[in-house]
């Protein structure tokens, strides 16, 4: 896997926000990072850190009653072109979608409309960026081969005359169908079984091998993400709170919450240990709590974390955190690895 | 199953024994369908034959009260009601139920019981065609214009356009039809004039002959204005209302949402995505109403004086015409089980989800 | 040479017939309405359900198959249609009525004495009550018939001659000379032919409608909204008519209503609430009004205790104001029994004796006297204001009423109210109203309403309802209806209501028909078998922007009935009637 320095997708400073009976919910708050060919990001995080709302933003599909209030996505075609996707015209962004930027959503039946073939989720997708029907055919009887698909049957079969696993496998053939440079996952595993879930992974990893196209991963499912992503960004409350290199991050967290989610997750590499939940409910987001947003879930929290928001710093090149407590967790952080 | 296995002759023609043919038969969808079907109208059938006989008065009877309340006296009402009747009211049931059920099995719905009797067949041949036109026309027009304007306020959720024509759609919804079909002639034609009450009633102007020209069609869509246009007014908003939460929750499907990050044209998310989706729970209602087409609306139809099934069917009862009303119930159980057999193949064919375990495998 | 002789001859007979066809049909359209029967069942027969007597009533068949005369209620006097001439033969055996000899059919063939026989022939088949008084109908001449009496000659056979509507020989001969057939042969009723025949006759559609009136139709001018009939030539009162089309809107009360406030419908027959001839009135359109000839009567069930008590009856026709009872419910469309005899309070000096009628009890609205009548029924008030019998009873019962008639079940709910408020304790039960004929009929009710005296200047066809039409008298299978005993003892002597009723207009000498249908009257306005709650009155509207000529209020023609003998079918026939516009 090779990931090259050019970046495709710059997010810089993206804030969303939901209008609420209560009031407005920032949902994702000043989130910046980059995204480099060839990359793969993985976002982790509870439900309800923000997640999916920024996966939606970054494509421009929020609910009605979503919006973007600041930022910048920046993404730089193949053509080396920058173009803001939040100041893109509907036209233009209709043809980015897809395009250039498709996404493989969770929930793989609802994901799929059960009226129509899986041809003509093929035709209407490649109608709409106006590539051939003869071509989409055989590109898609290409990609269905490569992730392991019958492609005469899938071809012409209802999704719901196909399994759980074989639909899941359409949406990354059918995502990859226009060679898009990103291709967004949003937990693309968590319906599946186990054994299924490793194959579409092995299926991902070669795609990418093949492609070069770089992904954004979303997952709480920390050991899948621990083997898919070269960087992981956890969010906590609408915000990037830890981002780093895969190994950065998940052996040397920082974060006091980074840790507590590695923790809370079994670990396949290093057997049973001992599940610690994390304690306490995601935080309200109308009136977030002061200071550090975590702290009143956090285990190591101090006086200062109550008062003052941590600013982002970067311990190491590449690893960037906000916490006020970085050395202390860091220290438990090791511990626990080496035990 | 185990057997010991016998030679056999590898190329046994696949001969079937009459009860197979049976048993394949019965296993053929279709064919239960039709079976089911046909068992529902004869009970349906039998029903009404005995419930028409159990109603109270007879017709002769009925006849002289009738005449009496115009103002004849007794030996004149009963003189003009004297042998007007082909039916012996006195007749045991069993015998006439025979009867009916034999004519019926040959095609023959009897004749109107009333003197010197029309068959019923060509009185049910003259108005079904004026109901099933002018409700079929009713039904059609609301179903578009409500599923259409359901999807247009569902898009524009909690927008002026939204509250304004769900508040009518509900308000309308909840007046019945007959109501609208009163206020259009006291309000529109007898205060306002924007229309001479009597020249809309009858399905065409007489005046005009009758034949495949543009003056006749358009004088027959003159005269259903009226019945058409309440059948709009008084149907319209409960699809309006269906479609706009079927729509609803299909807007909220992930697919629709895949479907926009796919960068597909709006027109086509619209009508394939959402449009299609949104419209099959509709269907099942769509098709019980098509079954009710037939059976017309008896005071609409009254009021506007329009020709239909409904008005004859009001008159039927009235008189007590025992096969008239027979003719006309029948006509009404067939095609609303006939719109149950097409809801299913509609829905089949809308929703493939639902061909499954009809003969399609998987 | 014959042949033009022949030719001539034709072309002179041609002439001759000119003045009469070159006779202009009058403009203007009379605009009026009959629920007749749609197509494709309406049809030109004159013995069909779905024929004339359907399809014109008998307010407008008179204007295509005209009887001999119409009767003027306000002299009791007939003048004449298809007749010039007719009356009792000296002898008294037989009724003698001369055609007009004018009279054409409208294909120009003259009405003979053959039109009368076949009509009579058919009629015979049919069990016409004609056949009650006569024995047989013989031609004196081509226009000259005899009505030969089997017994007694009577005056109501006399209107029942002269109000049958007589058809054309030209289509019904044939049917009729099977009926003579049948006759001579000594069949009746009872046997096959008889019945085969009443069938063919009842099954039977001219193509043609031979008319005798100044109007005819064929079945092309009849459509689902309206029918019209156009003028004809031919009949004797071509010349005098002054619409040359009569339109006929379809259906009822409900779907004329708005018919006549737009204006396309001039005069109406039919049945108006009270509010809406209040919507008429203030639209402008003008109003006449005529008798009905029957009004709403309270039936008892006299198995039902107490109507059994002769002193409960009366107590309530006491109890009831019934002026205020018609005003309330019907207004200017009904007035309040004054005579409670039995007899339309019109006829009552007609057709009593004036000592009879003084002697009439009047049942003034008087509560004392109601009050008294309970107690002397055993009856008093219990502390909530309700009788109570011996054993501590209230009047518990039910009444059910027809749901569709709003001039009956009004004034008869109202009539209720005021007993309850009486002390009475009635429930009130609304039925579709063919049940409610099935039930009265059965005797299944305790309290009821239905319609009491007829449209007919006869005291017995007067008292035939409701006393002997819904009352085991006058039911078949067995049903009791009322079940008021017709045979009992009355001051001291045993009479039967039935036959006094039955023999009540028997006869010629009119002094002795009045001192028995008194009789009748002193008994029933005795022993209130039901209570008569008021005469209904026809108020029809007669736009006068579309009608001129309509006679003031005071024109004695308005006396005739709305049912029978209605007063437009003589105004329009003498041309009193035209288009105003």
């Amino acid at each position: 896997m090779s990931i090259s320095p050019e970046i495709v997708l710059s997010v810089r400073n993206l804030s969303v926000s939901y209008l609420a009976k209560r009031g407005r919910v920032r949902a994702v708050n000043n989130v910046s990072f980059d995204l480099r060919k060839g990359e793969t990001l993985a976002l982790i995080g509870e439900s309800g850190c923000g997640k999916s709302t920024l996966n939606l933003a970054l494509i421009r599909q929020l609910p009605i009653t979503g919006s973007i209030d600041s930022g910048q996505i920046l993404y730089t075609r193949p053509d080396g072109q920058t173009v803001d996707v939040v100041s893109m015209r509907k036209e233009a962004l209709r043809q980015f979608l897809w395009a250039d930027c498709a996404m493989v959503f969770q929930g793989a039946l609802n994901s799929l409309n059960p009226v129509l073939r899986v041809r003509d989720l093929v035709y209407d997708t490649a109608k709409a960026h106006r590539l051939n029907k003869a071509e989409a055919r055989r590109r898609a009887f290409e990609l269905f081969q490569k992730v392991r698909l019958d492609p005469a049957r899938v071809f012409n079969a209802y999704p719901h005359e196909l399994s759980g696993g074989m639909r899941q496998r359409v949406l990354l053939a059918l995502a990859l169908l226009l060679r898009p440079q990103i291709v967004i996952m949003d937990e693309p595993t968590t319906a599946v079984d186990i054994l299924t879930q490793r194959s579409i992974l092995d299926v991902i990893e070669q795609l990418k091998a093949e492609f070069g196209f770089s992904v954004i991963f979303i997952s709480h499912d920390l050991a899948v993400a621990a083997e898919i992503a070269d960087t992981v960004a956890t969010m906590y409350a609408g915000e990037i709170i830890e981002i780093g290199p895969v190994d950065e991050v998940f052996y040397r967290s920082r974060h006091a919450y980074s840790l507590a989610l590695l923790n809370a997750a079994p670990r396949l590499s290093t057997g049973q240990e001992e599940l610690l939940s994390i304690p306490g409910s995601p935080p309200d987001l109308i009136e977030p709590p002061t200071g550090c947003k975590f702290h009143p879930r956090c285990a190591f929290a101090v006086e200062v974390c109550k008062t003052t928001p941590p600013p982002l710093i970067m311990p190491e090149p590449g690893h960037r955190v906000a916490c006020h407590e970085t050395d202390r967790v860091m220290a438990h952080n090791n511990r626990k690895i080496t035990t | 199953m185990t057997s010991i296995p016998t030679p056999r002759p590898v190329a046994a023609a696949p001969r079937r024994s009459p009860g197979q043919v049976l048993r394949r038969l019965w296993d053929s969808y279709s064919f239960r369908v039709l079976i089911q079907s046909l068992v529902t109208i004869w009970a349906v059938t039998t029903f009404t034959f005995v419930l028409i006989r159990l109603m109270p008065g007879n017709p002769i009877q009925i006849r002289i009260d009738q005449l009496m309340n115009r103002g004849l006296t007794f030996e004149e009402a009963e003189q003009q009601a004297a042998n007007l009747f082909d039916f012996d009211p006195d007749a045991p049931i069993l015998e006439q139920y025979v009867d009916y059920i034999g004519k019926l099995a040959r095609g023959d719905l009897g004749n109107s019981i009333l003197g010197g009797g029309t068959p019923v067949n060509s009185i049910i041949l003259e108005f079904l065609p004026w109901t099933l036109f002018s409700v079929g026309l009713g039904l059609l027009l609301s179903f578009l214009l409500g599923t259409l304007l359901g999807v247009i306020i569902a898009y524009r959720r909690g927008g002026f356009l939204d509250n304004f024509i769900t508040t009518v759609s509900s308000i309308l919804y909840g007046i019945p039809d007959y109501v609208i079909a009163l206020l259009l002639i006291l309000v529109v034609g007898v205060q306002l004039q924007w229309f001479q009450v009597g020249q809309m009633r009858g399905a065409y102007n007489p005046a005009i002959e009758p034949g495949f020209t543009l003056e006749f069609i358009a004088s027959i869509f003159q005269h259903a204005i009226l019945p058409v246009g309440t059948y709009i007014l008084s149907t319209t908003g409960s699809w309006v209302l269906a479609m706009k939460s079927s729509t609803l929750s299909t807007l909220g499907e992930d697919f629709i949402t895949v479907a926009k990050a796919r960068g597909l044209s709006e027109t086509r998310i619209l009508s394939a995505y959402v449009g299609r989706n949104a419209l099959l729970p509709l269907v099942t209602r769509l098709a019980i109403s098509i079954g009710f087409v037939v059976s017309g609306s008896v005071i609409v139809e009254e009021f506007f004086q329009y020709p239909g099934l409904g008005r004859r069917l009001l008159r039927a009862i009235t008189e007590r015409d025992y096969t008239t009303m027979q003719g006309i119930f029948l006509v009404i159980s067939i095609s609303v089980v006939a719109a149950n057999a097409l809801s299913d193949l509609l829905l089949g064919w809308l929703d493939p989800r639902v061909r499954v375990g009809k003969g399609r495998g998987r | 040479m014959k042949r033009y002789i022949a030719l001539l001859l034709a072309v002179v007979m041609l002439v001759g017939i000119v003045p009469v066809s070159a006779q202009e049909a009058p403009e203007g359209t009379w605009l009026g309405t009959w629920p007749y029967v749609l197509p494709p069942e309406h049809d030109l027969g004159s013995f069909t359900a779905s024929g004339l007597a359907a399809n014109l009533g008998n307010v407008y068949r008179s204007l295509v198959e005209m009887p001999f005369a119409f009767y003027m209620w306000s002299s009791g006097e007939y003048e004449p249609m298809l007749a010039s001439e007719w009356g009792f033969t000296e002898d008294n055996t037989a009724y003698r009525v001369t055609i007009n000899a004018d009279a054409m059919w409208s294909d120009g063939s003259p009405v003979t004495s053959a039109d009368v026989l076949a009509t009579y022939s058919i009629g015979r088949i049919r069990g016409w009550s004609q056949y009650n008084y006569i024995s047989e109908v013989r031609a004196i001449d081509d226009k000259t018939v005899e009505f030969v009496f089997s017994g007694e000659p009577s005056l109501v056979a006399e209107r029942l001659i002269l109000k049958e509507y007589i058809v054309a020989a030209a289509n019904y001969g044939e049917l009729a000379a099977r009926a003579d057939e049948i006759v001579a042969a000594g069949l009746t009723r009872d046997s096959e032919e008889w019945a085969a025949l009443a069938s063919d006759i009842g099954a039977f559609k001219p193509d043609v409608l031979l008319a005798s009136g100044p109007y005819t139709y064929t079945l092309d001018t009849v459509n689902d909204a309206f029918m019209t009939m156009q003028w004809q030539p031919n009949s004797i009162f071509s010349g005098s008519v002054q619409f040359g089309e009569i339109k006929l809107w379809a259906g009822e009360t409900e779907v004329t209503t708005p018919l006549v406030l737009s204006g396309e419908l001039a005069h109406s027959t039919n049945v108006y609430p009270a509010n809406t001839v209040t919507s008429f009135e203030s639209a402008g359109i003008n109003l006449v009004t005529i008798p009905r000839a029957y009004g709403p009567a309270l039936l008892f069930q006299h198995d039902t205790y107490p109507f059994n008590i002769v002193e409960v009856r009366q107590a309530m026709a006491y109890a009831i104001n019934r002026d205020e009872n018609a005003f309330l419910t019907n207004g200017i469309g009904a007035s309040g029994t004054v005579y409670m005899s039995g007899i339309l309070d019109d006829m009552v000096t007609l057709l009593l004796d004036e000592e009879t009628v003084e002697s009439l009890n009047r049942y003034e609205y008087n509560l004392e006297t109601a009050a008294g009548l309970m107690e002397t029924a055993g009856f008093t008030l219990d502390d909530e204001g309700k009788w109570v019998d011996a054993e501590g009873n209230r009047i518990s019962v039910e009444y059910k009423f027809p749901a569709e008639f709003a001039d009956f079940s009004g004034a008869s709910q109202n009539a209720i109210d005021q007993l309850n408020a009486f002390g009475f304790d009635i429930t009130a039960r609304a039925n579709p109203w063919q049940e409610v004929a099935a039930d009265i009929r059965a005797g299944n009710f305790q309290l009821s309403v239905w319609s009491w005296a007829q449209g007919s200047p006869f005291a017995t066809s007067q008292f035939f309802g409701p006393i002997q039409r819904f009352n085991y008298v006058g039911l078949t299978d067995g049903q009791i209806g009322m079940n008021f005993q017709m045979e009992f003892e009355y001051n001291g002597e045993m009479v039967n209501l039935q036959d006094m009723i039955n023999n009540a207009s028997t006869g010629l000498d009119v002094e002795a028909q009045r001192e028995r249908a008194g009789d009748v009257a002193t008994i029933i306005n005795d022993l209130m078998p039901f209570i008569p709650l008021n005469v209904m009155l026809s108020v029809e509207p007669m736009n006068e922007a579309a009608i001129a000529g309509v006679p003031d209020d005071s024109d004695p023609i308005w006396l005739n009935p709305s049912g029978v003998d209605h007063p437009i079918i003589w105004l329009i026939l003498q041309g009193t009637l035209s288009d105003a516009q």
